[in-house]
C-alpha cells in the first residue's frame, strides 16, 4: 500500500513566507489610528524640512503697520494671516510652523541621544553581567536620581554663552541635555533584552561555532532588540516634546525671536481672554503632534510584539 | 425508559437543566478516596446505563470561524456517540478540527470569530446548545473537565496550584475552605505529586512540565466529572513523561468511571488509549471505529497513509520515510469534493464532484467516507 | 527578600552622595553666585567679595563640600543666599508640605481612575466604556500640564466661579491642581492597564479558568487583575517621579506655596543652599519611591525573587 506521488499540481493551500517585518507592516497597516498618526507625523517632519521655504511670511518678520491698523494683534484670517498675529505683528501659523520644526528637532537629537548613550550601556551591561552589569547599573540609578529638570537648567546655564550653548539658537543644548536624563529607559529595556536573548540556543550554537561574543552582540542580539527599541523610541518623543514646552515655560530654549510650540503656549496664555488663537493654535499643535506619535507608538507595540506573531 | 429519552429529546421550550440527572442530589462532600465515595460514583454509572442511553450524542455539529478573508469551515457536519466511561480517540493532523470540535462541545470556541452555526449536543440527556451561558457555565468543570495541551501557559502563574485546584471543588461542590483543600491535597496524590499537603502552596512556575500536566489533570477531575476533554495532553511533553501521563489518565478514568475524548495526533497513542477512534481531516469525520478493528482493517487512503507514515522496527535503515504527499486543504475554500482527493494517490473522478458520506464498512460500527472504498461501488482492493 | 531591601538600601547612601557631588560642581561651575547672578544689576566687586567671604564662598571647593556635607549631617542646611534671613531648612518645611500633598493627590488620582478606566475599556472593548477611557486618555496625553491648568482655570475658577483660581488653603484649592497634574497620568495608567488586559485576556490560563465555569467576575478579578497589574507597576515609579520634579508648572499657575517653585527660582539665582538641600530629599524620595516599586513588583508576580 505504498503512497506515490499523485496530483500535486492542484494548489492546495497557498501562503506567502512569513518574515517578521512583513508581518508587523501587514499588522500595522490594519490600524487605522496607527496610520492616522504615521501620516500625520509624516506631515510634521516635511513641515519641518520644507517650512521655512513655503511659509509666506518669515517666523520672525514683524508688521508694526498691521497692528497699529488693526490696534492689536490680528485675528485669524485678518490681513492674509491664515492663523492671525501676536502683538508684533508676526504671523502665527508661520511660527507654528517653525515651532514644528524645533519639536521635530527635539524628536531627532533627544533620540539620538538616547540611542547613543542608553543602547551601549544596556547591550554591555546584559551581556557582561556580573561586575560591570553591577557598576553600570549603578550609574544608571544615579542618573535616574538626578532631578531632571535641575540638571537640565543647570547645563543649559553652564554651557550658556558657549558656542555650545548658542547653537541652533540655544536649542541644542537644551536638547542634548533632555537627552542625558532620558537614556535610562532605553538601557533598562535593552539590558532587559540581552538577558534574556542571551540564553537562548541560537546563542549558544553561535558560541560554539566559534563566533566571537561582539559579532553575537551585534549581528544576533541587537538586531532582536531593535523592534521594542523602535517602540520605546516613538513613544518616548512627546515626552521629549513636553520636556521641551514645560522648559519654555519657564524660559529655557529657544532664544526669542524663535518660538517653539511651549513658548507661544506660554506666551499665549497672558492673551487668553481677548486673543485666544494666539493660545489655541500652538495647543492644538501640540496636541495634535503628542497624539501622533503615541498612536504610532502604540501601533508599533502592537505589530512588533512577538507573541503575536503568526497569530491572527 | 426509551419513550422517556424521546419525549427528552422534543423541543418542549422549557429549560433542559430540568432534566439533570439524580446526580444532583449527590451529598456535599464527597471523597473519592472513601469506599462510600467510589460506591456512589458507580451507583450512578450504573443508574445511567440504566437508562440505556449514551453519555455524549454530537448530531450534525458545524464550528466556523468567521475572518476577514472568508468563512472557515473548521468542524463540518460532525457526528459521533460517545458512551458513559467510554474513552474516544479523535485523532488527525494539526488544522483537522479536532480541538475546535472540543471546545465546541463545551461552547468555549472563542466568539467573535467563532460559532457552532448548527448542530446538536446532548450531554447526559441535556440539549447543550439550549442552555444559557449561566447553566452552561454550571456544566463546566463540575460535569466536563478539560486538560489543554501547554501546562507551561495553561496554568496561572500568580496563583498557587492548591488554590487552582480547590477553586472548582469550592465552587461546583459547595465545599468549604478546609474541605476544599483537603480534597485538593488528596487530588494531587493521586495524579502522583509528592509530599502533596507541602506543594499547595507553590506556583506553577516551581513545578516541571510534566508535574505540571499532572496539576492540570488534578484540576480537571476536582469535582468527579463525567467527561473528560483531553486535548493533545501530552504533546509538550518529554517522551518518557508521556507514557506516565497517559497511564495515569488511563488509570483515573478507569476507577470513576470517566468518559474520555483523547485528541491527538499520535496514532499510537490512539492506539494503546482509546476503545473507538474517529480519525478527522479537513473538519470532518472521515474514518471511525473501534480501536483494533480500524488499525487492522482501515478502510480510507488517508488512514491508510497515516498507519504507513508510521516508521517500522522492521524496515531497511537508511530507507526514505513515506509522507503523504501535499497539504491539507485551505478550510476558506469548501468545495462539493472529497476533502482528501488532491492528495490521494486512488482517487477518480468522482472524488472531485462528489462528497463520499460515511457509510458502514462491515458493520454499524466501522464507517468511513470513500468513494473508493464503498462496498459494492468501490474500486480499491 | 529582606536582604535585597537592606542591600537597596545601603546602595542610597553612595548613590546620593554622588549626586550631591556632580550637583555641587555644577553648581559651582555655573557662572554667576548667588550675589551676582548673570541677569541682575552688577554689584560693585568688593561688595560681593565682602559677601562671599561672609558665607564662606570663597573656600576652596572641596573645603565648602566637606563643611556642607558636616552642617547637612546635623540637620543644618545652612542659610538661603537669596532670602536673607531664612534658613534653608525652614523654607524647606515652610514649602515642601504642599508639593507633597499636590504630587501624592495626583498620584493617587491616577491610580483611582486610570486602572479602572483601564480595566473596565478593556473588558468592554469597543463599546462605550473603552471610548470614553480612550477619550479621556487623549485629552490626558495630548494636553500638557500647563495647559490643562490654564484651561481648568478659564473655565471652572474664572467662567463658572466653582473653584479658587489659586492658594492652597483648603480642599476646594485642590481639586484643580490635582487635576491639571495628573491629566498625564490617568492617560498613561490607563492606557497602560488596558492593553495588559487585553493581553491577558488572550492567555491560555484564562481559558482555562474557563473551562472550570468560573463566574466571569471572579475570573477577572481572581484570575486576570494581578497578572494584568505587573506590567502596570513598572510604570508607576517613573510615573511618581515625574509628578514630584514637574509640579513647578501646575504650583507657578495656581500660586501654590510649593518647593517646586522656589526650586526652580533657586537654580535661577544661583541660591547654593536651596539647590543642594532640595536635590538631595528629590534624590532620596525618587529612589526610595523605586524601591517600593520594585518591591511592590515581586510581591505581585510569584516568578520574582531577588536573591
Amino acid at each position: 500500500m505504498a503512497v506515490q506521488s499523485t496530483t500535486l499540481d492542484r494548489k492546495v493551500a497557498e501562503r506567502p513566507p512569513a518574515s517578521l517585518w512583513r508581518d508587523a507592516l501587514e499588522r500595522l497597516l490594519k490600524n487605522r489610528l496607527a496610520i492616522l498618526g504615521g501620516i500625520f507625523v509624516i506631515l510634521l517632519v516635511l513641515l519641518a524640512v520644507v517650512g521655512p521655504f513655503i511659509t509666506p511670511y518669515g517666523y520672525s518678520q514683524t508688521d508694526t503697520q498691521l497692528i497699529r491698523d488693526l490696534r492689536g494683534p490680528a485675528n485669524p484670517g485678518q490681513g492674509g494671516h491664515l492663523f492671525g498675529t501676536d502683538i508684533l505683528g508676526r504671523d502665527l501659523l508661520s511660527r507654528i510652523m517653525d515651532g514644528a520644526r524645533i519639536s521635530m528637532t527635539v524628536a531627532l537629537v533627544v533620540q539620538v541621544t538616547v540611542i547613543l548613550i542608553g543602547v551601549p550601556i544596556g547591550a554591555l551591561a546584559g551581556w557582561f553581567g556580573g561586575r560591570v552589569d553591577n557598576l553600570l547599573m549603578r550609574i544608571t540609578d544615579i542618573t535616574y536620581a538626578f532631578p531632571d529638570l535641575l540638571f537640565i537648567i543647570l547645563l543649559t546655564v553652564v554651557f550658556k554663552d558657549t558656542w555650545f550653548g548658542d547653537a541652533m539658537d540655544g536649542l541644542l543644548l537644551v536638547f542634548v541635555a533632555i537627552g542625558i536624563v532620558s537614556w535610562v529607559g532605553v538601557a533598562r529595556l535593552v539590558r532587559g533584552q540581552m538577558l534574556s536573548l542571551k540564553e537562548t540556543e541560537y546563542v549558544e550554537a553561535a558560541r560554539a561555532i566559534g563566533v566571537p561574543d561582539r559579532k553575537i552582540v551585534t549581528r544576533h542580539l541587537l538586531p532582536n532588540a531593535i523592534g521594542p527599541i523602535i517602540v520605546a523610541v516613538t513613544l518616548g518623543i512627546p515626552g521629549a516634546i513636553l520636556a521641551e514646552a514645560l522648559l519654555a515655560f519657564i524660559g529655557i530654549g529657544a532664544n526669542p525671536p524663535r518660538a517653539s510650540w511651549g513658548s507661544l503656549i506660554t506666551d499665549g496664555q497672558t492673551w487668553m481672554s481677548s486673543e485666544p488663537h494666539l493660545l489655541l493654535f500652538p495647543a492644538i499643535a501640540i496636541a495634535l503632534a503628542l497624539l501622533s506619535f503615541t498612536f504610532l507608538g502604540d501601533g508599533l507595540r502592537d505589530a512588533l510584539d512577538p507573541k503575536l506573531k503568526g497569530k491572527q | 425508559m426509551t419513550a422517556t429519552d424521546d419525549d427528552r429529546r422534543v423541543d418542549t421550550g422549557s429549560p433542559a437543566v430540568a432534566e439533570l440527572p439524580d446526580a444532583e442530589k449527590l451529598p456535599e462532600a464527597v471523597s473519592l478516596e472513601t469506599e462510600e465515595g467510589r460506591r456512589l460514583a458507580s451507583q450512578l454509572a450504573d443508574e445511567k446505563t440504566r437508562h440505556a442511553r449514551k453519555l455524549l450524542e454530537v448530531r450534525d455539529l458545524s464550528t466556523q470561524f468567521f475572518t476577514k478573508d472568508g468563512i472557515v469551515h473548521a468542524v463540518d457536519r460532525v457526528n459521533f456517540e460517545l458512551d458513559y466511561g467510554e474513552t474516544l480517540g479523535l485523532v488527525g493532523e494539526s488544522g483537522c478540527g479536532k480541538s475546535v470540535t472540543a471546545l465546541s462541545l463545551t461552547r468555549l470556541v472563542p466568539d467573535p470569530p467563532g460559532k457552532i452555526i448548527s448542530g446538536e449536543i446532548i450531554f447526559d440527556g441535556v440539549d447543550v446548545m439550549k442552555l444559557t451561558n449561566e447553566e452552561m457555565r454550571l456544566l463546566r468543570g463540575k460535569r466536563i473537565g478539560f486538560i489543554f495541551q501547554d501546562p507551561m501557559t495553561s496554568l496561572n502563574p500568580t496563583l498557587t496550584i492548591g488554590f487552582q485546584i480547590a477553586e472548582s471543588a469550592r465552587l461546583h461542590l459547595g465545599l468549604s475552605n478546609r474541605a476544599a483543600n483537603d480534597r485538593a491535597v488528596e487530588l494531587l496524590s493521586k495524579v502522583g505529586i509528592p509530599r502533596a499537603r507541602d506543594r499547595m502552596a507553590d506556583y506553577p512556575h516551581q513545578f516541571s512540565g510534566g508535574m505540571r500536566q499532572r496539576v492540570m489533570i488534578a484540576i480537571a477531575l476536582a469535582c468527579d466529572p463525567m467527561l473528560l476533554l483531553a486535548d493533545e495532553p501530552t504533546t509538550a511533553l518529554d517522551v518518557t513523561i508521556q507514557a506516565q501521563i497517559l497511564e495515569l489518565i488511563r488509570s483515573l478514568s478507569e476507577e470513576f468511571g470517566t468518559a474520555v475524548i483523547l485528541i491527538t495526533h499520535d496514532l499510537g497513542i490512539a492506539a494503546g488509549m482509546c476503545h473507538r477512534v474517529n480519525v478527522m481531516y479537513a473538519g470532518q469525520i472521515v474514518e471511525t471505529g473501534v480501536t483494533d478493528a480500524l488499525f487492522e482493517n482501515p478502510e480510507m487512503p488517508y488512514a491508510w497513509g497515516l498507519l504507513d507514515s508510521l516508521p517500522r522496527l522492521d524496515e531497511e535503515r537508511g530507507a526514505k520515510l513515506r509522507t503523504i504527499e501535499g497539504m491539507p486543504p485551505d478550510l476558506l475554500k469548501i468545495g462539493d469534493e472529497c476533502r482528501f482527493s488532491p492528495r490521494c494517490p486512488y482517487s477518480r473522478e468522482i472524488c472531485h464532484t462528489d462528497e463520499p458520506e460515511l457509510t458502514e464498512r462491515g458493520g454499524a460500527d466501522h464507517l468511513a467516507r470513500c468513494h473508493g472504498t464503498e462496498p459494492g461501488r468501490g474500486w480499491i482492493q | 527578600m529582606t536582604t535585597y531591601i537592606i542591600r537597596r538600601v545601603l546602595w542610597l547612601f553612595p548613590v546620593v552622595f554622588i549626586v550631591s557631588v556632580i550637583t555641587f560642581l555644577l553648581m559651582h561651575a555655573a557662572p554667576g553666585t548667588p550675589f551676582q547672578p548673570v541677569s541682575d544689576r552688577p554689584l560693585p566687586p568688593a561688595v560681593i567679595d565682602r559677601l562671599e567671604a561672609q558665607f564662606g564662598l570663597d573656600r576652596p571647593i572641596h573645603e565648602q563640600y566637606i563643611s556642607w556635607v558636616g552642617n547637612m549631617l546635623q540637620g543644618d542646611f545652612g542659610p538661603s543666599y537669596r532670602i536673607r534671613g531664612r534658613g534653608v531648612s525652614e523654607i524647606i518645611t515652610d514649602n515642601m508640605w504642599a508639593s507633597i500633598q499636590l504630587g501624592s493627590m495626583a498620584f493617587g488620582l491616577a491610580v483611582i481612575l486610570g486602572i479602572p478606566l483601564g480595566v473596565v475599556a478593556a473588558l468592554r472593548q469597543n463599546k462605550w466604556p473603552d471610548y470614553l477611557s480612550t477619550f479621556i486618555s487623549v485629552i490626558g496625553i495630548a494636553t500638557p500640564s500647563f495647559v490643562l491648568a490654564v484651561l481648568l482655570v478659564l473655565i471652572f475658577s474664572v467662567s463658572l466661579h466653582w473653584f479658587p483660581t489659586s492658594g492652597w488653603r483648603g480642599p476646594e484649592y485642590w481639586v484643580l491642581p490635582v487635576i491639571a497634574l495628573s491629566g498625564y497620568g490617568i492617560a498613561q495608567v490607563a492606557r497602560y492597564t488596558r492593553a495588559s488586559m487585553l493581553e491577558v485576556t488572550r492567555r491560555d490560563y484564562v481559558r482555562t479558568a474557563q473551562s472550570k465555569g468560573l463566574k466571569e467576575r471572579s475570573i477577572v478579578t481572581v484570575h486576570m487583575l494581578r497578572n494584568a497589574f505587573i506590567p502596570v507597576v513598572t510604570i508607576l515609579g517613573p510615573l511618581l517621579a515625574g509628578l514630584i520634579t514637574g509640579s513647578f508648572v501646575v504650583e507657578s499657575v495656581f500660586a501654590i506655596p510649593g518647593i517646586g517653585r522656589f526650586f526652580v527660582d533657586a537654580i535661577f539665582q544661583r541660591d547654593y543652599g536651596l539647590i543642594m538641600a532640595v536635590t538631595l530629599i528629590y534624590a532620596v524620595l525618587i529612589a526610595v519611591m523605586n524601591l517600593v516599586v520594585d518591591v511592590a513588583y515581586a510581591w505581585i508576580d510569584p516568578r520574582i525573587r531577588y536573591s
